[in-house]
């Protein structure tokens, strides 16, 4: 079986550096989560700090932890340089694409350099049992899929509950007012109305 | 080239822990007035305990230990093919940078006096 543990002579401690690994892992994806929200909700600048956070205490992990947490937390820790190079990398590409046909020549440079070296990196950490493991590794697509389909199932069900809502009251005056500003202002007027 | 199905059983259960947990997690952080969270949320809790069940009914220890195991080697197994989702982005970057203005058909037809300007 996989998931063999070591059993661990210290369990207080134990339960710290698990508390601490699924705390984190909690945290950070509460915080992309709250970051997902958009700029419509208030708590959405919550999210990026949050995730950082959540993000800093799952990769700053004190020594000793085992089990199968200390299998997930060496592979993000040999996966976070090429991440980093390969989102890097892509970000940059993607500003200096040609959008609407006139390319960024610098940074789409940078970008390709950062890409390259995130495929060097993958290609000396790979070993040769890779096509084996790659094998068992791709069982995790039929479980995810799964799951989404759950939830997508379940979004479906609330969407077909819920019926027609009715017509909503037209704009009061102030808020035409308001309405009327900001749309002088995002086109060029002065937009001191309100 | 062969695998386990206890592996693979593990590793997809732990798959499905881990995008219904997302997803649970998703609800509970965008809850706002406009939301209908309920049977999302019953939809993910299901297809979470259906995880654990299959976690635990193949590992010999107790159920927290079996979700810990399962959930690990899922995120493990996510890493381990982010290479191949990083080669699709890949192709796409290239596809973007290589891409040129197509030709167009209005200034074709003016001549070749207005494909010059």
């Amino acid at each position: 079986m996989k998931n063999d543990m070591n059993p661990n002579p210290h369990p207080s401690m134990m339960d710290v550096h698990l508390l601490q690994v699924w705390g984190s892992l909690l945290i950070t994806l509460l915080g992309i989560c709250l970051h997902r929200m958009g700029p419509a909700f208030e708590r959405s600048r919550f999210g990026p700090p949050i995730a950082l956070l959540g993000f800093a205490a799952f990769v700053l992990q004190p020594d000793g932890l085992t089990g199968p947490e200390k299998a997930m937390h060496d592979t993000l820790l040999s996966s976070l340089p090429w991440i980093a190079a390969a989102t890097a990398g892509t970000l940059l590409v993607l500003r200096g694409a040609p959008t609407y046909w006139s390319a960024k020549s610098i940074p789409m440079l940078l970008g390709w350099a950062a890409v390259s070296l995130a495929w060097i990196m993958i290609l000396l950490d790979s070993d040769s049992a890779v096509a084996s493991r790659l094998l068992s590794d791709i069982s995790v697509l039929p479980g995810l899929l799964l799951g989404v389909i759950a939830f997508a199932f379940g979004v479906r069900l609330a969407e077909g509950f819920s019926g027609a809502s009715e017509e909503s009251s037209p704009l009061t005056v102030d808020e035409g007012r308001l309405v009327r500003t900001i749309l002088t202002r995002r086109l060029g007027g002065d937009g001191d109305e309100y | 080239m062969s695998i386990e199905v206890s592996t693979a059983l593990t590793i997809a259960s732990g798959g499905m822990m881990l995008s219904s947990s997302f997803f649970a997690i998703h609800l509970a952080a965008s809850l706002n007035p406009y939301h209908r969270p309920a049977a999302p949320m019953i939809g993910c809790m299901a297809s979470f305990l259906v995880g654990l069940s299959i976690a635990t009914a193949f590992f010999d220890g107790s159920t927290i230990s079996a979700a810990r195991g399962a959930l690990s080697d899922a995120v493990v197994s996510v890493f381990s093919l982010l290479p191949l989702a990083f080669a699709f982005v890949t192709y796409q970057l290239a596809r973007i940078s290589l891409r040129k203005r197509p030709e167009d058909p209005l200034l074709a037809l003016l001549g070749p006096l207005a494909s010059d300007e």
